[in-house]
């Protein structure tokens, strides 16, 4: 768990704080999105975690210990550390990049070996393949996955990603983000990510805390942030298709009415409202036969289901 | 033609290992001081420039002249020769390693800091291996500059080739000239080709 209480960055010479008194909570093993438009202190917040800023004022609790008081260097090591430039060591092997947290506590050899094998298969590189290359000979997306493996390496409690996918080309995004939602499923971490794209805040985060000027203005589940606004500027930051994005948030399978209406099209198990939506728009259809992997119909869902205003969910 | 060389060969390969101990224990001497100077500058810009300045201001000095001054103080000998020799070396040196240190990526040192290396490791482990192969062009910079240098220095009994040259200048002897011209020319050709190759050697590790 992280807790940050009244936590301020006031740079010398600036009009007014980077980050204003802030105060939130991140419960543990769940995803924080930190959102919010350039400027707003999503980075500076996430850097005073592990204290590459230092707070002017405040205090920040990782599982009830104030860090504000430790070495930092000491904190860091117990805190992942995901960056958008990846920032591999380019003259240390994939295998040497991923020790290096557990080669700076001192880890017998074997145990680092061990656990490079083990990190590598998890974030879905062949060890046989990777341990030994260099970075410069591997992709944006592997890249990334050796910047996770590496942050993972010691199994910290905490892990901070500033921007993780920024760096990846769009079409590798959306996959990478998907696998890496699984595998940070997985490791069931406290995490919490910086990001200035709302689709990946409300993919990737279980909470997501909108930023402005320093201060935190909204707090909440990403279907709580799209379905309830707090002001005007959160309105305006969602955007006018709000009602399609929380639709993007829903599976078909909530939705599912049983049996199966003969003629009607088809689409597939946990598939999203929103894309169940644009189906049915496509097909000038009224109901959907969804269908599992095998392709059995486990049931259908119909167009007035699809529009009715959801609950929302926090 | 060859008429001194073949009879003196002893002496010839003495001159040549007293230029290569005199080379080899400046720069390396050199190389200790740069390394601590270059560390502690490269990312303090108005030490950098005092710092530049000064190693730039000996190394503009003629080297006959500083040798000359440095004999009230030192007497003559390798001593002088030396310190006259190291002085030559700094800026090179100096500007390489502060050049080195500064190549290295910034998200790399982010990386590097937020994943708790301290600053001794760092440097060891990340900064110095990644400036590598700027530090080892400024000592290929430095090694050829004094090979040439170091004939002034027989000039204070120094020894080295310096000495076949200055004989033959006073013996009118072109052969002694020739003989200590070219070995240190070779030696300084040698020194460029084996320092290129280990710094594209470090290189190719590491940059596609």
């Amino acid at each position: 768990m992280i807790r940050l209480e009244a936590i301020t960055k006031l740079y010398a010479g600036a009009p007014r704080p980077a980050v204003d008194r802030l105060d939130i909570e991140m419960a543990e093993g769940t995803t924080t999105a930190l959102i919010g438009p350039s400027g707003c202190g999503k980075t500076t917040t996430l850097r005073m975690i592990n204290r590459m800023i230092e707070p002017s004022d405040g205090r920040i609790f990782i599982d009830g210990t104030d860090v504000t008081g430790l070495d930092p260097v000491i904190l860091r090591r117990r805190i992942g550390y995901v960056i958008q430039q990846i920032g591999l060591f380019p003259h240390q092997s994939v295998a040497e990049n991923i020790a290096t947290v557990p080669r700076l506590l001192g880890w017998p050899a074997s145990r680092i070996a061990a656990r490079v094998e083990e990190l590598l298969a998890l974030v879905g590189l062949d060890p046989a393949r990777f341990r030994d290359a260099m970075p410069h000979r591997l992709s944006g997306g592997q890249r990334q996955r050796v910047g996770v493996a590496r942050a993972l390496a010691a199994d910290p409690p905490v892990m901070l990603m500033d921007e993780p996918f920024g760096a990846i080309d769009p079409i590798a995004r959306e996959k990478l983000q998907d696998e890496f939602k699984e595998i940070l499923r997985r490791v069931s971490k406290t995490i919490v990510m910086v990001t200035h794209d709302l689709d990946e805040a409300m993919k990737m985060g279980d909470r997501v805390a909108l930023l402005r000027d320093g201060r935190l203005v909204q707090y909440g589940s990403p279907d709580e942030i799209l379905s309830e606004p707090a002001d005007a500027f959160v309105e305006a930051f969602v955007g006018p298709d709000r009602a399609l994005k929380r639709l993007s948030l829903r599976r078909v399978d909530d939705l599912l009415a049983p049996g199966e209406v003969i003629g009607a099209p088809g689409i597939a198990s946990g598939a999203t409202q929103r894309e169940a939506l644009a189906r049915l728009i496509d097909g000038g259809s009224e109901v959907l036969n969804v269908r599992d992997a095998e392709g059995r119909t486990i049931g259908h869902v119909g167009r007035e289901a699809l529009l009715a205003r959801p609950e929302t969910r926090r | 033609m060859l008429r001194w060389v073949p009879t003196h060969l002893p002496e010839i390969g003495e001159a040549t290992l007293q230029h290569l101990v005199l080379v080899v224990v400046s720069v390396s001497i050199a190389f200790a001081i740069s390394l601590v100077l270059g560390i502690w500058s490269a990312r303090r810009p108005r030490l950098y420039a005092v710092v530049m300045m000064i190693s730039g201001t000996l190394f503009v000095i003629p080297s006959i002249a500083l040798f000359a001054l440095l004999i009230p103080l030192l007497g003559l000998g390798a001593k002088p020769a030396i310190v006259g020799l190291v002085s030559y070396c700094l800026l090179a040196l100096i500007r390489n390693v502060a050049l080195g240190i500064r190549s290295v990526p910034p998200a790399v040192l982010d990386a590097a800091i937020g994943m708790g290396y301290g600053p001794v490791a760092r440097l060891w482990r990340i900064e110095l291996p990644l400036a590598l192969p700027l530090i080892v062009s400024g000592v290929r910079i430095a090694t050829v500059t004094i090979i040439g240098i170091a004939t002034v220095a027989a000039y204070i009994n120094a020894g080295g080739l310096g000495t076949i040259i200055f004989a033959g200048i006073d013996q009118r002897f072109p052969e002694k000239i020739l003989t200590g011209a070219l070995l240190a020319s070779a030696m300084s050709v040698a020194a460029d080709l084996g320092l290129s190759r280990l710094e594209s050697r470090l290189r190719a590790g590491w940059r596609a």
